[in-house]
């Protein structure tokens, strides 16, 4: 999928170092990155939310400093920046296992609770690495052909990850300031929303297949 | 903190020691004046949300001729007055200018005339 229009431009605000093409970037895609890292890998994010936070900044920060890295006529850079940042936090993960020295991450255990670590359990290899930042990106394409918009794509992600609260919700549609009954209302109708396209497209079957 | 205040958050204190962004000069208005995030925030009349967006912006040089055509477009994108932005800039610069690797500031050295007393 091409970079839209306006991902074009900021990609060339990023290759000509403008004085605000950091700034842009990271209030663009930083937050929407960490939102769906945090439904990916929620044991982590529940251990330490940091991960998360040096993941997606190593990840724009290494776009920022190699826009070349990026090619715009083959990828969305919302995309390429989310795989990106998926790999940086797996390998800070792999290095913690490291670390810790041991055999059983505490990831393991959300194998079993979590719809999308069946994909994202470090392993090690490079073999490995480059096949899960494909299955990334199938995904990634998947759900950008039934969502129009990013904040779609991360209430899928959401959805997907069973969650249950309204105030993640409310923060992604950025409704915070209505009163709770009213988020509540609001809420319910966009999962509702959302649930219908994946029910459709029998998205949930299609991602599985893709992780296989 | 919400998702995005702590992720530029996280994203500001990265780049606190790169004296290429704002966020190195904020920093070092912070220290010079004695005063914390949250002062800085009401000298710059903003939001926590603008002064970390700021920061994240690459600091113009004042001895370049288009310093001042760069401080408008950055002042625009984050909505905080030019004037002020221009005056902490300068300030930091100057402070900047005079301080040693040590933090101390360099007293300009001159001989005494003869028979003159410091005191009047």
């Amino acid at each position: 999928m091409k970079a839209s229009l306006i991902e074009l431009e900021l990609h060339m605000a990023v290759q000509d170092k403008k004085d605000i093409a950091l700034s842009k970037l990271d209030k663009l895609y930083g937050p929407k990155i960490v939102q769906i890292l945090k439904y990916k890998y929620q044991t982590a994010a529940r251990r330490d939310e940091m991960l998360l936070l040096e993941a997606v900044n190593e990840a724009l920060l290494g776009y920022y400093n190699n826009p070349g890295t990026f090619n715009p006529e083959k990828y969305k850079l919302f995309s390429f920046l989310l795989v990106a940042a998926d790999r940086d936090l797996q390998n800070i993960l792999l290095k913690e296992q490291k670390h810790l020295n041991r055999k059983d991450l505490p990831e393991d255990v959300e194998l079993q609770e979590n719809f999308w670590n069946t994909i994202i359990k470090p392993r090690g290899s490079t073999d490995d690495t480059i096949q899960i930042e494909e299955t990334m990106t199938a995904i990634q394409n998947l759900l950008e052909s039934l969502f129009p918009n990013e904040r779609d794509v991360i209430l899928a992600y959401m959805v997907l990850a069973s969650e249950r609260e309204t105030e993640p919700f409310s923060e992604v549609l950025e409704i915070e300031g209505l009163t709770k009954s009213e988020q509540r209302d609001e809420v319910k109708k966009h999962k509702d929303r959302i649930k219908k396209v994946l029910e459709r497209n029998d998205a949930k079957n299609g991602i599985k297949s893709l992780i296989q | 903190m919400n998702t995005k205040l702590n992720f530029l958050k996280h994203a500001t204190t990265r780049m606190e020691d790169n004296h290429e962004f704002m966020a190195y000069t904020l920093k070092k208005y912070c220290e010079f004046e004695k005063i914390t995030e949250s002062d800085l925030l009401n000298v710059l009349d903003c939001s926590l949300s603008s002064y970390y967006e700021l920061a994240l912006c690459k600091a113009p040089d004042i001895s370049e001729p288009d310093f001042m055509s760069r401080i408008k477009v950055i002042s625009e994108y984050v909505n905080i007055d030019t004037s002020k932005l221009t005056k902490m800039i300068k300030h930091v610069n100057t402070v900047l200018k005079f301080t040693t690797g040590t933090g101390t500031i360099l007293m300009a050295a001159r001989d005494k005339e003869e028979g003159k007393d410091d005191k009047k």
